[in-house]
């Protein structure tokens, strides 16, 4: 690269040995990361590999200070670089192009540029007063604005108001920011492309190289592989915070790249309870064309088909609509599309309607959706029975109250079956331990007498024995009482152990469905939204006698 | 339960205070008991009594050396200034020099004396004892009277009309305000006059008995003095600690020796003493049981409870009748109970505090004047608003529901908005509305009038029913009976499908959408009945009251409701029926307590009013700072 004989040290950012604990959580064990300047550097890895502990390190973000710092070392330009806030990194060149755009809307671009950073002029008063009262000097900060926008390719004025602008260029605005300040050496994009068209995407790559061309180096955050390919030269892996390696992009593939990030071959798959009888090869739920408008996991046109007596896992990176699934048939956010329960179709945006028909749901929001927090755990078990199915209630004709008796012995017995660890049914649920208040949720949840259960994220922040437990119970309900079961979940891991077959949903339409034990770099291929060649998994698919026509 | 260092020092060291207050009160009470008690007293009493008389030598003397120095000056020819100057220092002269003369009280035959006022005792004892007996009878019958007799003081209602028209604040002067009977038209029977013929030899016996000790008591002063000796011999109250003040006005403990004096002080403090190691105990078993108190309570509701506590002790201390006070707090808890009560199904829907609930008030008030308008009476006029009350809040509730519904986030800003200004829209309305029963109306001119009084409707009718006292406690059971029933509906409701679902959609709409159920349905049940409530509370409200307000009389009500739920333990998105009951009993309690004491404490009539507007706007302020409830996670 041009830059590199110009400066002493190969690396412009050595990070060796970076460990972090969060409370005794380790999320970073010995991980390195070495970037040569002008090279643009892919960082990979699944939801909580560790990619943002690390450049949370690097910006010296409060977070990683209030809880006990970090152990390791960071070298800028081989000198060790004291970084205790963001500010510090900003002072060593090192600027970041955020995922969510950090920007006034009713400034124009020039202002939101130079934000901080004005270019001033004396005046009469601050020459009395100083430096703080001095004029702007606005020709000065456009024609700095000017360079920094056409460094980006975009040519639109530097006057314009940034509320204005198409979201794509907003993107192009921070990087051009980014760009304009005095001896940046090193730019972080975090999922720069995730909101962008395809053209503006490949518009982006191309401004990457450009800066790349100029000496500064650039750590490339995305879920795209194809985009790794394209833009990097380098790419380091993570994988459940250890560094599974760093390779030149020249010599490896895409499918070696998701194999890295997925990595757990067959270990511990499906230990699940054989099942005793086959299933019955009728669809419970047939889904065609779902929209569903969840804020931050929107659904774009999913079809998929669920067989009755099945558990049938949806998985995915976070962000890409696989929650928005559960949440759009249940009729939790606005959805759109055709939607039909053992061949009845099903009315949209009523939950009444579906928790009607036999669907329930435990929802990804334990807290915010799933309990009410300061009831109490009977109250909570059986609230949707009472409310959808009348159930609990005794008195004559309108004048029903709820009954204590009937809810307490059911509560008992849930309480005892789910092993939810209270000191009684009347505790409020706010007060149980994460594992126990999913239990709870999962009891609610059944207290329906459901045909059709939706799982989502059922293991979120719970610790390893009650994330068990919670899998037995589901896998329980399915093998005995042949509950169809939809299970959504970030963990690949836990959904390859549970399910028959697994969806991989990416940008909002599903990818792929494949057999729990395909090869991982067909999960990793489907997770960043490509269509693994599917052959191998397709016939491993059909040998079960599962595959969609 | 863990109890830190502190805390049990603490705790020992109240519980030592707590035990040397009552062994000194112990010991109070049985120093009453002592023959060389009783003899203070009895010194104590003499001399008051020749204090008295020597006092109106006193003043003479001064008088008339006051007279000499004006004849002086005049002849002198001096100024005015110079005039009053001179008879003030001739006057103050003769005072002292009389007063120390009679300082010492010569030819003192102390048996004879004490003979005499104690024979003067028995037959004005007798005398006051039948006399309290005969008045009490009179005023029962006299205030029967005024209920029977309504309109009689069409000016007096005109006047607290116009005071309580500015704020809804003025409105609790008059709910503090005890009735003056009027005893001019009290005539003594033939038994009472015949005492008091007895007690005239009593006195002139007396008097001679004075002259011996004060020989320049003349003749011609017997008449003059008799009111005030009759007094300090024997006020109406007779107890230990209205007979020491009595003597102690003019000083008559500095008469006996140091030894006695500090037993007669003991002796008189007793019953402080005992109120004092009662607030002790209560702090010390407070910081013992801090720590599950302040669980199962909550800091703001332990806080209120022991000021409540403190208010009842003070009571005690500044002579307060405490049986008075407790009937004056349940009747007040009854009066703005179901107004409180309104403010729960707001809560509970997710609404926050319903402020707009004056919405619902006036819905009652038009009901309670239908029923005025066609001269309805008694329980048919109660039922009858009720009933039209419920029916007018309905729609109107509906309606508001649907408002708050378009605005949500803002719920707190928007009802007390709306709240204001529906009630300034039926200031218009008042003037407006085609009432024409003359007792509705101004007099001259079209409108309704400010103030009703609800004598001749249904003033009371609750209060009375029922009713009965009990060791000097009064308790309107009716009143009571009604706000219980109404708790308990809402307990009720709050345990039926219905009321579950609504109680979810204002805990967690989310968690209620999930369940199936249309919030926004939810919150406008909750608050078309808030808005009932609030039609039902007015009503319930003037009946015990015995007047209804209106125009800006509604204003304040919701502050009062909101302060008394929050004051029970609510937060803005949870309350439970108990929070109502302790809240507005607690509320009502610290209010009516608080300013009663305050009025003890300031005696100053002015002063006694800013502290009740400081007091009832106070606990107000302190009520809507709890709007995070009792704290439990």
């Amino acid at each position: 690269m041009k830059g590199e004989l110009l400066l002493p040290h190969e690396y412009i950012l050595e990070m060796n040995g970076i460990s972090k604990e969060y409370g005794g959580n380790a999320v970073l064990r010995d991980v390195s990361l070495k970037v040569r300047p002008g090279e643009i550097h892919a960082l990979l890895g699944e939801n909580g590999a560790g990619k943002s502990t690390l450049m949370n390190i690097l910006f010296g973000m409060p977070v990683i200070h209030a809880t006990g710092g970090f152990k390791g070392e960071v070298l800028v330009d081989g000198q060790p670089a004291n970084i205790h806030s963001p500010m510090d990194a900003m002072k060593q060149g090192v600027g970041m192009v955020h995922q969510e755009f950090m920007l006034i809307p009713g400034f124009t671009i020039t202002e939101n540029i130079k934000l901080n950073r004005e270019v001033s002029k004396p005046n009469l008063v601050s020459r009395i007063l100083g430096q703080e009262l001095e004029s702007l000097d606005h020709a000065a900060m456009a024609a700095d604005a000017r360079a920094a926008l056409d460094s980006v390719g975009v040519s639109l004025p530097e006057s314009t108001l940034v509320k204005t602008l198409p979201v794509g260029y907003m993107q192009f605005v921070e990087i051009a920011r980014e760009i304009d300040k005095q001896g940046v050496k090193l730019l972080v994009f975090d999922e720069p492309t995730a909101v962008l068209t395809e053209s503006e995407a490949d518009q982006l790559i191309s401004v990457m190289k450009s800066i790349a061309s100029r000496g500064i180096a650039i750590i490339f955050i995305t879920h795209r592989l194809n985009e790794v390919m394209q833009a990097c030269d380098t790419v380091t892996v993570l994988r459940d915070g250890k560094l599974v390696g760093t390779k030149p992009i020249k010599e490896t593939s895409l499918v070696e790249m998701a194999t890295m990030m997925i990595g757990r071959g067959n270990e511990g798959m499906n230990e699940s309870a054989a099942r005793s009888q086959p299933l019955s090869g009728k669809t419970a739920l047939k889904v065609r064309n779902l929209h569903v408008a969840m804020p931050g996991e929107n659904v774009r046109g999913i079809d998929l088909d669920v067989m009755e007596g099945e558990i049938i896992g949806i998985g995915g990176l976070a962000g890409q609509g696989k929650v928005g699934l559960p949440n759009g048939v249940m009729g939790l956010y606005p959805a759109q599309g055709e939607v039909t329960l053992f061949d009845e179709p099903l009315t949209l945006n009523d939950s009444a309607a579906s928790l009607k028909k036999g669907m329930s749901m435990v929802s990804e929001d334990r807290r915010g959706v799933g309990l009410l927090l300061e009831e109490s755990i009977e109250d909570n078990i059986t609230f949707n029975a009472m409310q959808i199915k009348g159930e609990y209630l005794m008195g004559p004709g309108p004048l029903k109250i709820k009954s204590g008796r009937q809810i307490r012995q059911h509560a008992d017995k849930m309480i005892k079956e789910l092993d939810i660890r209270c000191r009684s049914a009347a505790q409020p649920a706010g007060t149980l331990s994460g594992g126990n208040q999913q239990k709870v949720c999962v009891a609610k949840a059944l207290a329906l007498n459901p045909r059709f259960l939706f799982v989502s994220e059922p293991t979120r922040g719970i610790d390893i024995g009650a994330k068990k437990l919670v899998l037995d119970t589901l896998v329980d309900l399915n093998r005995q009482q042949g509950l169809t079961v939809v299970m959504v979940s970030s963990e690949l891991m836990e959904l390859r152990s549970v399910c028959d077959r697994i969806a991989i949903v990416a940008e909002g339409k599903v990818v792929a469905i494949l057999p729990p034990d395909a090869p991982d770099a067909d999960f990793g291929l489907a997770m960043s939204g490509i269509k693994p060649d599917n052959h191998q998994a397709a016939g491993q698919a059909a040998a079960e006698g599962e595959q969609l026509p | 339960m863990k109890r830190s260092k502190i805390q049990w020092a603490l705790a020992i060291l109240m519980l030592l205070v707590t035990i040397g207050l009552a062994v000194a009160s112990a010991m109070g009470f049985s120093a009453r008991d002592k023959q060389e008690t009783s003899d203070s007293m009895q010194r104590m009493r003499n001399y008051t009594v020749l204090r008295t008389a020597s006092g109106a030598l006193v003043d003479e003397a001064g008088a008339e050396a006051k007279k000499v120095a004006r004849a002086f000056a005049k002849t002198n020819n001096y100024s005015r200034n110079q005039t009053n100057t001179y008879a003030a220092e001739q006057e103050a002269l003769a005072r002292a020099e009389a007063d120390e003369r009679y300082k010492a009280f010569q030819n003192l035959d102390l048996d004879e004396l004490d003979a005499a006022i104690l024979n003067m005792e028995n037959t004005l004892g007798a005398y006051y004892d039948l006399e309290t007996q005969e008045k009490a009878v009179y005023a029962d019958a006299w205030l029967a009277a005024q209920k029977a007799q309504p309109e009689i003081e069409e000016g007096a209602e005109e006047t607290a009309a116009l005071s309580a028209e500015g704020e809804g604040v003025s409105e609790e002067s008059m709910l503090t305000q005890s009735v003056e009977v009027d005893y001019s038209g009290f005539v003594p029977s033939a038994q009472l006059a015949a005492l008091k013929e007895q007690t005239e030899p009593v006195y002139d016996n007396l008097y001679l008995v004075m002259q011996k000790a004060v020989p320049e008591l003349r003749d011609d002063m017997k008449e003059k003095i008799q009111p005030k000796v009759m007094e300090v011999t024997t006020g109406a109250d007779r107890s230990f600690e209205a007979q020491y003040d009595r003597y102690q006005t003019v000083n008559a403990l500095s008469i006996l020796e140091k030894g006695q004096q500090t037993s007669m002080r003991l002796a008189r403090s007793a019953q402080n003493l005992v109120l004092l190691a009662v607030g002790a105990l209560v702090m010390a078993l407070t910081i013992f049981f801090y720590g599950p108190l302040k669980k199962k309570l909550g800091l703001p509701r332990l806080i209120i409870s022991l000021f409540f506590i403190l208010l009842l002790l003070m009571c005690g201390l500044y002579n307060i009748s405490i049986s008075g006070m407790i009937s004056t707090v349940l009747w007040r808890t009854g009066m703005y109970g179901v107004l409180a009560l309104a403010m729960l199904p707001g809560i509970q829907s997710g609404i926050s505090l319903n402020m707009g609930m004056t919405v619902g008030i006036i819905s009652g008030l038009l009901s309670t004047l239908l029923a005025l308008q066609f001269n309805m009476t008694g329980w048919l006029a109660f039922a009858f608003s009720v009933v039209v009350g419920i029916l007018l809040a309905l729609p109107v509730g509906l309606l508001y529901g649907k408002l708050l519904n378009r605005l949500k986030g803002s719920e707190m800003t928007i009802s007390t908005y709306v709240g204001f200004s529906y009630v300034s829209l039926f200031c218009i309305a008042w003037m407006l509305l085609p009432f024409n029963n003359p007792r509705l109306t101004w007099a001259l001119g079209r409108g309704l009038r400010t103030m009703h009084n609800m004598k001749n409707s249904f003033g009371q009718i609750l209060d009375n029913t029922l009713s009965f006292n009990l060791l000097g406690v009064h308790v309107p059971t009716g009143l009571l009976l009604f706000f219980l029933l109404c708790c308990l509906l809402m307990w009720l409701f709050s345990r039926s499908r219905t009321g579950t679902a609504m109680i979810a959609a204002g805990a967690n709409p989310r968690f209620a959408e999930a369940a199936g159920i249309n919030v926004n349905q939810m919150r406008i049940t909750g608050t078309t009945i808030s808005t009932i409530i609030a039609a039902v509370g007015i009503i319930v409200y003037s009946q015990s009251f015995g007047f209804m307000q209106l125009y800006n009389g509604p204003k304040q009500m919701g502050f009062v409701a909101a302060s008394a739920i929050l004051i029970g333990g609510a937060s803005t998105t949870r309350a439970k029926v108990s929070h109502v009951i302790i809240g507005t009993f607690l509320f009502q309690g610290v209010l009516a307590l608080g300013i009663q004491v305050a009025n003890a404490l300031i005696s100053e009539g002015g002063l006694s009013e800013v502290m009740r507007i400081l007091i009832s706007n106070g606990i107000i302020l302190y009520a809507l700072t709890q709007t995070g409830g009792d704290g439990r996670d």
